[in-house]
């Protein structure tokens, strides 16, 4: 595939606000964007390769849209939901036939060759908190000291020292979901004695509990390529962002965006081999840093969102992807650009 | 990768998606549910409209009735969560 000729694949679903720019810009482009939900498959989409004939073909049909396979670019995986197979099979056949298209479309899809953002066996690392924090530490950075358990012991072992305060971190995000309904919120949140009342639901499930780290200021740095637009989040303006700067929301919220800072060189040469690690091409990574001017790692969400940014800020974040989406694979990890506002 | 090939509806418009549905049910004993929910906003177990506007075939995109915030620059999602609020924007949740 030349980049004369590309072909973009985008699996996600039908509402997801990150893919319509992107997708507007490819096709002013003249790029071939084939958008699809799993869930399509099998009732409004179709996989097929075939080794008979004049040799081999692989390709996906949706409607009036027909794709190679073989032919692509890059794929976007994004938020792809669960096959459907329809009101009327029985539960057993469909656990039955979620297993085959698994199998079968995991290793059509695993077998093309071309650029993946990202993989999704790699996001499905990469999004693994404890298994980040080993790796930024082993990389250099510094990484707030971290109780990972589902002992209560522990944790009231934990509270009982001098240390500093206790933050209580969900390893899956800002939102508790309910489906069906409002989702409700779950933010960082520093630990009091409500939680000695508590402990014995420590034991439910795995939780995370990490030191407090004083905060000059955040930073979210988006990676898409090499390319990489650091955004400062002064959170400790606000006191809704003190703890978390996700806890600023609403119709009219701002965040407390501060400078544009340059990422030091060593930051970004460890971030490099963070990902060049994971295997991730594109990455949102959080950082702290601290009055001392130290970037301490967060974490890093494989899948992050970043619209949000360039419509605030105006970063063309879109366009870098579209870029990169077009201009296809391989990817290596190489010097790293930097991107301002 | 058999495991990771599809993924959660977006956390945030899961309610929103065509043929998602799911009677809520209320919050289990507070004393069965992990810590997380601790620090969770307290839920009211409100069932979500549909997010406003449609799919597109054509275009591929996401298209928002006139007047409303465009999918894609800013969109919100109301939710129960935040400190009071009760919206947050879909794009920061993950």
């Amino acid at each position: 595939m030349t980049a004369s000729d590309p072909r973009v694949l985008i699996l996600t679903q039908e509402f997801d606000p990150t893919v319509d720019p992107v997708i507007t810009a490819l096709s002013e482009q003249g790029t071939e964007v084939v958008r699809v939900d799993l869930s399509y498959f099998p009732r409004r989409l179709t996989f097929t390769t075939s080794d008979f004939g004049d040799g081999g073909r692989r390709v996906l049909r949706h409607k009036d849209r027909e794709l190679d396979l073989d032919r692509l670019s890059a794929v976007w995986y994004r938020r792809p939901t669960a096959f459907d197979f329809g009101p009327d099979m029985p539960e057993p056949e469909k656990l039955f036939a979620r297993k085959e298209a698994m199998q079968a479309i995991g290793g059509i899809l695993r077998a093309t060759d071309c650029l993946w953002v990202n993989r999704p066996d790699i996001d499905a690392i990469g999004e693994l908190k404890p298994y980040q924090l080993e790796l930024a530490k082993r990389l250099g950075f510094r990484v707030p000291r971290t109780l990972l358990t589902n002992d209560p012991a522990e944790v009231a072992a934990l509270l009982d020292g001098d240390g500093p305060p206790i933050v209580y971190k969900s390893q899956i995000g800002g939102v508790i979901h309910y489906p069906g309904a409002f989702p409700g919120g779950l933010l960082t949140a520093v630990v009091g004695d409500e939680i000695r009342e508590n402990l014995d639901r420590v034991g439910h499930t795995m939780c995370m509990f990490q030191e407090y780290v004083e905060k000059a200021y955040e930073v979210r740095l988006t990676v898409i390529g090499n390319t990489y637009f650091p955004v400062t989040i002064n959170s400790q303006e606000m006191d809704s962002t003190r703890v978390d700067w996700r806890g600023e929301a609403g119709e009219v919220a701002v965040l407390p965006y501060g400078e544009y800072h340059p990422l030091p060189e060593e930051v970004v040469k460890r971030t490099q081999a963070l990902l060049a690690e994971l295997n991730a091409v594109y990455a949102a990574v959080d950082f702290i840093v601290t009055p001392e001017g130290e970037h301490v790692f967060l974490e890093v969400n494989p899948a992050g969102q970043f619209m949000w940014m360039e419509h605030d800020l105006e970063l063309p974040l879109g366009a870098c992807m579209a870029d990169l989406l077009k201009r296809g694979g391989p990817f290596r990890r190489g010097d790293a650009v930097q991107v301002g506002y | 990768m058999s495991d990771t090939l599809t993924r959660e509806p977006l956390h945030t418009a899961l309610s929103f998606l065509e043929g998602v549905h799911v009677e809520p049910q209320q919050p289990a004993d507070p004393r069965l549910q992990p810590l997380a929910y601790l620090y969770s906003a307290d839920w009211e177990g409100q069932v979500a409209d549909r997010m406003p506007g449609h799919y597109d075939e054509n275009t591929q995109t996401w298209v928002a009735p006139p007047g409303l915030p465009t999918a894609g620059i800013a969109t919100y999602t109301n939710t129960s969560c935040y400190q009071g609020s009760d919206r947050c924007r879909d794009d920061t949740c993950a």
